[in-house]
């Protein structure tokens, strides 16, 4: 036990062993006076112990709001009344000569009764080390114990304790021993609620307890109260009442101070500035992390504002400020930018509480950089209203659904679309309200709903022809896409369904349907009109070759009838006549053949297919050549050409245009007739080229009217069909035709026909 | 016995003109009967005890036309092999198939010019009546 005191000695040298010191330089001086004066040493240790009781018993008093220890403050105010009636023992001290006639025996009963109450207050202490108590009620409790054992002593009720001439009562030596007693108990009772007390203080407490019983055991030998175990007694007596005191020094102010210090280190390693600062703005107090954030060493004596709040904040306007210096009641938090540094600061100040409820004192003043978390925060932000924008923005319908199907969102086009607000909408099932409402037009069931499907698998899904219903009941068609919404662990948490009004395509696909089938009656309507035109156009026909030609050959008939029959009763004129109407009607019933021929060639299919034109125009070659074998012609016939068109017309093509070539070549001799192929800017061109009597160039288009004839019927004699049938059929495989002549020169007649890579009709 | 007998079957009075000027420069036997439309012809075909020789048939006829004739003509067992010249105006090619797929024995188109016309008719006539072999250039020519 001892060897605690000198650890405590070392570590608070200065405080304990100036008490120590002074202690002993005390109990020196007091035995200095035993061999002078035995009642002055008494009355002085006395009243020293006194004095360390009332000393002991103010501070574990006034400590006792700080440290809510019931086991001390049980013990300030049990010494407190020891210290009275050890100042009434003293008073009434033999020679001291207040209390007479019997002053010993006063003496000694205050003592007995004094020892008992402090054995008791220590026996009882320890119970209140957790329990707490009411100081006010220990106070009074003891001092009426206190008060009572002295009303008692006055009053002679006490057991006697010194007899003159018999020296100490045997009350007085069986109550040593039974405080004896009592302070062993108190020390087992101390012992048993140590671990309910500090250490050091269970252990000072032990060893004042264990002098106290020391000193009593000393007090039960002496006979004489000069005697040397009397003076020793009283000695460990004040140094049991010092040991107390010093426990509740230790307890109540130096470990407090020692928490404090240690509180003022941690302090410094909070690595957010921290400052105490006053009402007046300036700081009091600062830690380390502040110091550095400041660039100084001493900010104390500072206004916060400059060091702490930005700059571009007059004092007057920071709010900071404004709640330091006025009435705080709570905790306030600031999030604070710096914009010359893009730094922000959280900065909390919290009111200093004064005990008692006092004016406020000022406040703490905690910064606290999140200048990290603002920029997330912003980022955030920022992708949130482009998200925002976005969904905003957008055309198109967009919901989100919950695992449940609830709607969770939604955008303006959703809202215009289905008459649905946002806020009607959202909680409310989107299958049931928009897909397959109460009375809704189609069945959805459930079990097909691509968005709860997608709620299920997690599968992106499409739908092109769905239902929708607005508010009101109505359905509109629309085409949307149904996607899963995953939260981090890859869980559906949900989807989203960005769907499209189709009503304008699905009106615009009937539309066209309806168009296309008015397209088809029409054409079929059509194609029936130009079946029965062409029908007419055969009866037309037939009855022209038939109706025409029948008169006609009556006209020659009967001219020719009357020249054989008659031609003795008619003169020369007469019969020439007759041979101009002979030669007429010929003439005319080859221009209705050639008529004829035109309408077969506009009325007849075309199948077309390669053709060797070469071949084909050698051939008609000779056939032309003939028609009159007397007469010499060079045939030019360019080989390897071949064309892509119907066989027959293309022959008939050809026909027309090698006799109408040998034609009006007849007065050449050697004639000579081209057929070939050329580059023009349409493209390849056929050509058949003669070296005939040619025409002028400004009639060239004429040629291919019907019945267009250049030359005198006499001298030519043609249908005046040919070329405009060479036309028809050109036209018919939608080529072109073009001819070039000059007079007595030739001429060329040229036509273009699709190559085999291009299909006709 | 009665001469045997041609039949001619023609609208046309100027055509008939025409055709029985031609005939009669052949100097045949035959009697020429002439029918003015379809109905008569078959009437004199079903009606007479033999059938003629040779049948002269237009096409374009009223109350009936060649081409009935033609088929009627042809299903009957008096008639079924009797040679029958379509003579006619029509220069349709559908009527030349028709009327060969029907069982005419020649087509010939009647041509404007007179000279051309009883040459044309004289040859079948002559070829139908086994008088001579028509020359084969010549038959092609329709």
């Amino acid at each position: 036990m001892e060897s605690r005191i000198p650890q405590v000695k070392m570590r608070y040298g200065l405080d304990l062993g100036f008490g120590v010191w002074g202690l002993l330089l005390m109990a020196g001086l007091l035995i200095s006076t035993v061999s002078y004066n035995y009642l002055l040493f008494h009355t002085l240790v006395e009243l020293f112990a006194v004095i360390v009781a009332i000393l002991l018993a103010v501070v574990g008093w006034q400590t006792y709001p700080f440290s809510r220890n019931g086991f001390l403050v049980f013990l300030a105010a049990g010494y407190f009344w020891v210290g009275v009636m050890d100042l009434l023992h003293t008073l009434s001290y033999q020679g001291i000569g207040i209390i007479e006639p019997d002053a010993a025996n006063t003496s000694t009963q205050f003592w007995v009764a004094t020892r008992y109450l402090e054995a008791l207050v220590l026996l009882v202490a320890p119970a209140f080390a957790v329990n707490g108590l009411h100081r006010g009620l220990a106070f009074a409790g003891i001092g009426t114990f206190a008060a009572v054992v002295s009303v008692l002593i006055f009053a002679g009720a006490f057991p006697d304790a010194f007899v003159a001439g018999q020296g100490l009562t045997r009350f007085k030596v069986v109550s040593e021993y039974v405080i004896i007693g009592l302070l062993i108990v108190a020390l087992w009772h101390l012992w048993m609620r140590g671990g309910e007390i500090d250490q050091r203080v269970v252990k000072l407490m032990a060893l004042a307890i264990s002098v106290t019983a020391l000193s009593e055991f000393l007090f039960t030998l002496y006979e004489s109260v000069y005697g040397l175990e009397n003076f020793v007694g009283h000695v460990g007596k004040l140094l049991s009442y010092w040991l107390v005191f010093v426990a509740i020094v230790e307890t109540s102010l130096n470990e407090p101070f020692r928490l404090l210090s240690r509180g003022a280190t941690t302090y410094d390693a909070v690595p957010d500035p921290v400052v105490v600062v006053d009402q007046n703005g300036v700081i009091r107090q600062s830690n380390r992390a502040a110091r550095v954030q400041v660039r100084d060493t001493q900010p104390v004596g500072r206004f916060c504002h400059q060091l702490l709040h930005p700059r571009e904040w007059s004092e007057e306007d920071c709010p900071i400020c404004r709640c330091i210096r006025g009435d705080l009641k709570e905790l306030m938090t600031f999030e604070v930018p710096f914009k010359d540094t893009g730094i922000w600061h959280s900065v909390t100040i919290t009111p200093i509480e004064q005990p008692g409820g006092a004016a406020q004192a000022g406040v703490v003043h905690v910064s606290h950089d999140i200048t990290v978390r603002k920029q997330a925060e912003e980022s955030l932000h920022n992708k949130n209203v482009e998200l925002h924008s976005i969904l905003q923005s957008v055309g198109d319908g967009i919901f989100g659904v919950d695992r449940r199907g609830r709607t969770v969102f939604v955008n303006p086009a959703l809202e215009r679309l289905t008459g649905w607000s946002a806020e009607a909408l959202i909680g409310r099932n989107a299958h049931t309200t928009l897909h397959q409402p109460p009375g809704g037009l189609e069945e959805h069931p459930r079990e097909a709903c691509a968005v709860l499907l997608t709620l299920k698998d997690g599968k992106v899904r499409h739908s092109d022809d769905d239902l929708f219903h607005r508010r009101d009941g109505a359905a509109f068609p629309v085409a949307f896409t149904s996607a899963p919404l995953r939260g981090d662990d890859g869980d559906i948490t949900g989807a989203v369904v960005v769907f499209r009004d189709i009503s304008e395509r699905k009106r615009i696909e009937q539309g066209r349907e309806r168009y296309e089938q008015q397209l088809e009656s029409m054409v079929a309507e059509r194609t029936r009109e130009l079946q029965e035109v062409n029908r007419e156009m055969e009866t037309f026909s037939y009855s022209v070759s038939h109706d025409l030609r029948a008169p006609l050959r009556a006209v020659n008939g009967f001219g020719q009838a009357l020249l054989e029959d008659y031609s003795g009763q008619l003169e020369e004129t007469a019969q020439d006549y007759l041979g101009r109407m002979r030669a007429a009607s010929i003439r005319m019933g080859q221009m209705i053949d050639g008529l004829l021929g035109l309408s077969r060639v506009s009325r007849r299919e075309i199948h077309p297919e390669a053709v060797d034109v070469s071949a084909l125009a050698a051939e008609l070659s000779d056939l032309v050549t003939a028609s009159d074998p007397g007469r010499r012609a060079e045939w030019r016939i360019q080989p390897g050409m071949v064309a892509h068109a119907d066989p027959i017309l293309l022959r008939l093509l050809l026909q027309n245009l090698l006799e109408n070539a040998w034609k009006f070549t007849a007065e050449r001799d050697p004639a000579v007739i081209e057929v070939g192929c050329m580059d023009t800017e349409v493209g390849a061109a056929f050509f058949v080229r003669d070296n005939g009597i040619g025409f002028e160039q400004e009639v060239a288009n004429s040629l291919y009217q019907p019945f267009q004839r250049l030359h005198r019927g006499e001298q030519y004699e043609g249908s005046g069909i040919g070329l405009a049938t060479v036309q028809r059929i050109v036209h018919r495989h939608f080529g072109r035709t073009w001819a070039e002549g000059q007079p007595g020169k030739g001429a060329s007649f040229f036509f273009t026909l699709p190559d085999g890579s291009e299909s006709i009709e | 016995m009665e001469n045997p007998s041609i039949l001619l079957v023609e609208d046309d009075p100027n055509d008939e003109e025409l055709i029985l000027r031609t005939l009669r420069t052949r100097a045949l036997q035959d009697k020429v009967f002439v029918a003015h439309n379809g109905r008569e012809a078959l009437d004199y075909l079903f009606g007479s005890e033999r059938p003629p020789r040779l049948i002269l048939l237009d096409l374009k006829l009223p109350k009936m036309g060649g081409l009935e004739v033609l088929q009627a003509l042809r299903v009957d067992n008096r008639t079924r092999l009797t040679p029958v010249v379509v003579f006619t105006s029509s220069v349709e090619q559908t009527d030349v198939t028709t009327s060969y797929d029907l069982g005419a024995n020649s087509y010939v188109r009647k041509p404007v010019d007179y000279k051309e016309f009883s040459e044309a008719l004289k040859l079948v006539v002559d070829y139908w009546l086994g008088l001579n072999m028509p020359s084969p250039k010549r038959q092609d020519r329709h």
